[in-house]
């Protein structure tokens, strides 16, 4: 995961039975995030509860989408695996955790 | 054929009886399933397959869960939808013909579905195939259950033959004449049929078996392109026998016409048409296919919405001319004078009216945007339940109410208790789908064992689910009901005589003239056309850039 301009990500998701690696990603004052998520067995499926970032992962093939989170998300958000991937898929989460700076959250665009 | 208005059926009627058993068996099967999991699934409900697994039926409650969704599915979707339609296929074909299936046919189509259904079920069981009913790889089970999915699905392609020889034998004798509407309808199922598991017999043929037998490497978007090709065919071949029954039985009951005969064959005829070029719908989200060309199969989707809602306004039509033409009057009145008291078509309309729930529910899951909200949620059960689960299975099962006396020539048993298993499926339907519409929206995922994710569940799941589930538990006690009542009529049950030879099902409407709908080699050219058109860049693409295979990996 890389920061390439204030608010502007590039992070890179491998999946694989029966985990996100990695498991916790943190985004300061996101604008634009670009994902690259790909897999290296079987097929698995990326999806922020709550927000809709939803995506097939494929072995062989990279998703790659670009996310620009509103800004009432905040706090900590489940990172699941969507698709079934074998016995432990319901093991397959992490978070994503987004954090704002400044105060004015509420009443805002 | 036999004398006047009559044929001998006992061939056909044979196959029925077994097949229909057979699918109410898969239903008893499923429904077992579908319980344990629903309760299981359930946040801080108690998890059924824990106590199995404690028994000593598998080391992991996990690994009993997805095998029992693997069962669920395969024995409801599949199993059950697949031996109802040819059962009641070849019960209505020589009634409505007049014209007889060739019993080599029958016998040897019954013969492979057997068998491989028999081979498919001892891989699940056994769990050497806990592959879930979309077996995506590279995930990959044990080659029974391939070899047994294969085997039953070309046992049914020897049904459609029968059913194909039976028409081109009435059109020999019955030159110029145009085709009775509910012929029309199990026409276009078996062509939806074969058009929709062409697909997907190359695939396991080319991926899957090589794939479970040698361990072949294979492409994973590859493998979803040809499945997905037949999986939402396959919707419209569960489909249209119920809507066919709906433009049988309702004008009948009601003793008036079909609104229009016209409209009723434009809608099957677009069924054949834009029933397959529409599987990149189920592909919205993944890698690898240009948007332009996922752009082009919603526009056909919507394109194969469109007879579904002449259907809805034919249906409706159809009602209000019988309500008016029993003494209701004014802009609803005809709503009372309709026959509910009948059950079977209390059952029908009920069964009805949730199809416009998963119809709306469908068009949601078929527009680009809103997709990215739904796939893969809680949302996609609600909405598959209310389509093949309840406007599918509920009109099999209330018809059955009927063939259990014209076919298996049985009373029915529990007679008082016969209108619950309509109105606690519909019920406890609605409440399902809708909880499982909200749970789904909140991001609460499909096929997942356990929901809680180690305590970080989200609170607005938690409700929904739980009441998805009571929902799910009062349409389950509508199915036990008709079990009872279907097993138990056929054990129990007092004999009634059928007559032979079965009197005709004649078609109200005078025979009119065949037209452009009854050219039916014409549909079919036009439909492989269109699905040439809408694939081609979708397969040019992924061909061009060259396959990315991958080896298969247990579950």
């Amino acid at each position: 995961m890389r920061e390439v301009g204030p608010g502007i990500y590039e992070v890179t998701i491998e999946a694989r039975q029966f985990a996100w690696i990695p498991r916790e990603i943190v985004l300061r004052d996101p604008v634009r995030v670009t994902f690259r998520v790909y897999s290296t067995d079987v097929v698995h499926g990326l999806h922020i509860a709550g927000t809709s970032v939803n995506v097939m992962v494929f072995p062989g093939y990279v998703a790659e989408f670009v996310w620009e989170p509103p800004k009432g998300v905040s706090g900590e958000t489940l990172m699941i695996c969507h698709e079934y991937c074998g016995i432990g898929h319901q093991l397959m989460w992490g978070k994503v955790v987004i954090e704002r700076s400044g105060a004015t959250l509420s009443g805002g665009g | 054929m036999s004398g006047a208005g009559g044929v001998y059926t006992v061939r056909e009627d044979w196959y029925a009886r077994v097949t229909i058993v057979v699918a109410f068996i898969a239903l008893l099967l499923g429904g077992v399933f579908g319980v344990l999991q629903v309760v299981s699934r359930t946040p801080y409900w108690p998890n059924l397959y824990e106590l199995l697994a404690r028994i000593g039926l598998s080391s992991s409650a996990d690994e009993l869960y997805y095998r029992g969704l693997t069962a669920h599915g395969v024995l409801l979707a599949v199993v059950l939808t697949t031996f109802y339609i040819v059962g009641l296929s070849a019960y209505l074909t020589p009634r409505v013909l007049g014209v007889n299936i060739k019993p080599v046919l029958l016998n040897v189509s019954l013969a492979m579905m057997v068998v491989g259904t028999v081979l498919a079920a001892i891989a699940i069981v056994l769990g050497w195939a806990n592959v879930l009913y979309t077996f995506y790889l590279p995930l990959i089970g044990h080659p029974f259950f391939y070899l047994g999915a294969a085997l039953l699905i070309l046992g049914s392609w020897v049904f459609a033959a029968g059913v194909f020889l039976a028409f081109l034998e009435w059109r020999r004798t019955n030159p110029g004449l145009g085709i009775p509407v509910p012929f029309f309808g199990i026409l276009t199922t078996f062509i939806v049929w074969i058009m929709a598991t062409t697909p997907l017999v190359f695939i396991v043929l080319k991926n899957h078996i090589p794939a479970s037998i040698l361990g072949w490497s294979a492409d994973v978007l590859e493998t979803r392109l040809f499945f997905w090709w037949f999986g939402h065919a396959l919707v419209y071949f569960w489909l249209v026998p119920a809507i066919t029954l709906w433009y049988y039985y309702v004008p009948k009951v009601l003793g008036v016409l079909l609104f229009s005969e016209i409209i009723a064959k434009v809608a099957f005829a677009l069924f054949i048409l834009a029933s397959t070029p529409v599987g990149l719908h189920h592909q919205f989200t993944d890698p690898g296919i240009n948007p332009y060309f996922k752009y082009i199969q919603t526009v056909l989707t919507l394109v194969v919405a469109s007879p579904s809602m002449l259907t809805a306004f034919n249906i409706i039509a159809t009602m209000e001319r019988g309500g008016r033409a029993r003494g209701g009057e004014g802009l609803l009145g005809w709503l009372f004078k309709q026959p509910w008291r009948d059950p079977v078509y209390l059952g029908l309309i009920l069964a009805f009216i949730t199809f416009g729930n998963g119809g709306i529910t469908g068009i949601i899951n078929a527009s680009y945007q809103l997709n990215n909200v739904v796939h893969n949620t809680a949302w996609v059960v609600g909405h598959f339940h209310t389509t093949v689960g309840t406007a599918v299975a509920l009109t099999f099962m209330v018809y059955t109410f009927l063939l259990l006396r014209e076919l298996y020539g049985r009373e029915l048993i529990l007679k008082n208790l016969t209108p619950a298993v309509p109105l606690l499926w519909f019920t406890g339907m609605m409440i399902f789908s809708i909880a499982y519409y909200v749970a789904g929206l909140e991001g609460a995922p499909r096929r997942t064992s356990d929901l809680t994710y180690g305590g970080l569940i989200p609170a607005e799941w938690i409700l929904p689910l739980q009441i998805g589930a009571m929902g799910a538990l009062v349409f389950a006690v509508g199915g036990l009901i008709f079990l009872v009542q279907f097993f138990g009529s056929l054990t129990i049950g007092t004999r009634i005589p059928i007559t032979q030879p079965a009197t005709l099902m004649l078609n109200p409407h005078p025979p009119g003239k065949a037209t452009i709908l009854d050219r039916i080699s014409l549909l079919i050219i036009a439909a492989i056309v269109l699905n040439i058109l809408a694939y081609s860049g979708a397969l040019i693409e992924l061909y061009g850039r060259g396959l990315q295979p991958v080896p298969p990996l247990l579950p």
